[in-house]
């Protein structure tokens, strides 16, 4: 073969090698990005749904929480205060209108209480009561219902200039916020909660105290079944792009904090 | 004449798939597919017979064939491509590649040569067509599976046949007078159609099957 006819069908061979090599490059690399954008979209899609899913979670447990509390109010309170205007009315004697005049105007107030507390129970029968009168509100009616206990003394502070988030994340913190008061009620023996919330400008930080025993963190990172309540709100928190962080010194208190990013969409939907 | 090269039996399976597949093609970017195909074989079966049968010079017959093939890759480009400055430019392919071809045969290569320059030109565009439609595949993530795509499968066959087809059309002047550069050429060339047609195939059976799932 001649010098000059192998030296082109070298160039031959090496330019069509090179742009058909360019081609498969550019095929594969088309390949790899949308298969990359798709998982980062499949990604994306699964975290909104568990996000939607927990936020459901928290409705129905809201909702339970409320029933719960109702049923409790109807019976220790409600019920008690009814059975003695009926007992009041039915021990009414026409023939002393002194002592009548006494019992119609005791039975009037304690119906008139009843009532009261009635309208009271109906804001808690749905879960928009919470986004319908703001995060702020919500905590400090909970710590309403702690107070009226008598066990405890409950301090609500809020710092910054407030500004309202989306209802999902403002239900979300707001279960946090009944869960960890849930655990202290139940574990923590304290005598103080105090629960601080901070409006800056580019995060909201919520954090809850107690001065009871406290407790020791390490089987968290050990035992999957132990802290389930903690491991729940630390996933919420995770859902909705939050820090959260607890910590605890034995016979000192605990300390819950939430440190929600305050992005575009903390508008309220 | 016979036995006839592979890569007839390969253009002729694509007519017959297109042709069977007709119903999912109908209404769609490649309604023309089977009528493309249908003359495809048709110059390959005329051009061979002119060749070996007649053994009369054939290069004519290409120079019509190439002409139509390009505009028609340029039609299906204008048809699927998104963005109106992309569908304009192959729109302008359309209307002045037969002027190109037809100064070049007039003033330069000859009615009866192979029009060597303006097939040069007609690749790059082809393969110019063929990345902006991959690149608003990129940016367009939302579409189903890539290899579901029909146009992505004939855009792989254009964009590999013409790459390799490239380099010989620069070197045809060359090329012309060497008969072991042309045996090198044919054997790629051949490969290529292969490749080209192959992808056709495929490209009718996801369209099929679209057409299929998108009606149950």
């Amino acid at each position: 073969m001649p010098k000059e006819s192998r030296e082109i069908i070298i160039t031959l061979i090496a330019g069509t090698s090179t742009l058909l090599l360019l081609g498969a490059l550019m095929i594969s690399f088309l390949f790899l990005y949308r298969n990359r954008h798709r998982k980062l979209l499949r990604e994306r899609e699964q975290l909104r749904l568990s996000y939607e899913r927990e936020l459901l979670k928290s409705q129905l447990e809201i909702q339970e929480q409320t029933f719960r509390h109702i049923s409790q109010e109807i019976h220790d309170n409600i019920g008690q205060v009814l059975s003695l205007a009926k007992l009041n009315l039915s021990t009414m004697d026409t023939a002393q209108p002194t002592n009548l005049d006494q019992k119609i105007s005791d039975s009037k107030k304690l119906v008139a209480q009843a009532i009261y507390d009635l309208r009271n129970l109906s804001h808690g029968l749905s879960t928009d009561y919470i986004t319908d009168m703001g995060l702020d509100r919500a905590i400090e009616h909970e710590l309403e219902m702690v107070r009226k206990s008598g066990d405890y003394q409950a301090e609500f502070e809020t710092e910054g200039k407030r500004y309202p988030l989306d209802k999902q994340r403002e239900l979300i913190i707001y279960r946090i916020v009944q869960e960890t008061l849930n655990n202290i009620i139940k574990h923590a023996a304290s005598q103080k909660i105090i629960i601080h919330l901070h409006y800056k400008a580019e995060e909201l930080t919520l954090s809850i105290t107690d001065n009871g025993k406290g407790f020791d963190l390490t089987p968290l990172n050990h035992d999957t079944s132990f802290g389930l309540g903690i491991r729940n709100m630390h996933n919420r928190a995770r859902l909705m792009g939050a820090g959260f962080q607890i910590s605890s010194t034995l016979d000192e208190g605990t300390s819950v904090v939430l440190n929600v990013p305050v992005g575009t969409a903390n508008t309220r939907t | 004449m016979f036995p006839l090269p592979i890569y007839i039996y390969f253009e002729l399976g694509a007519f017959i798939v297109s042709a069977l597949t007709w119903r999912s093609l109908k209404g769609t970017a490649f309604r023309l597919f089977p009528f493309f195909l249908f003359f495809i074989v048709a110059v390959e079966l005329v051009g061979l017979y002119t060749a070996k049968v007649l053994q009369y010079r054939n290069g004519w017959i290409y120079n019509i064939s190439t002409t139509i093939e390009f505009i028609y890759y340029a039609y299906l480009f204008s048809l699927t491509l998104r963005t109106p400055a992309f569908q304009k430019l192959a729109r302008w392919f359309i209307a002045s590649y037969p002027v190109l071809v037809f100064l070049n045969l007039f003033l330069i290569q000859g009615f009866l040569n192979f029009h060597s320059y303006t097939v040069a030109l007609g690749n790059m565009f082809m393969v110019l067509l063929c990345c902006l439609f991959f690149y608003e595949l990129l940016l367009n993530p939302l579409e189903g599976e890539l290899r579901k795509v029909p146009m992505f499968w004939i855009g792989t066959g254009i964009l590999f046949f013409h790459l390799g087809d490239l380099s010989f059309d620069l070197l045809f002047n060359l090329l012309k007078n060497d008969a072991t550069g042309k045996e090198f050429f044919t054997s790629i060339n051949n490969n290529l159609i292969l490749i080209l047609y192959s992808c056709f195939i495929i490209a009718f059976i996801c369209q099929r099957s679209l057409v299929k799932s998108l009606s149950h």
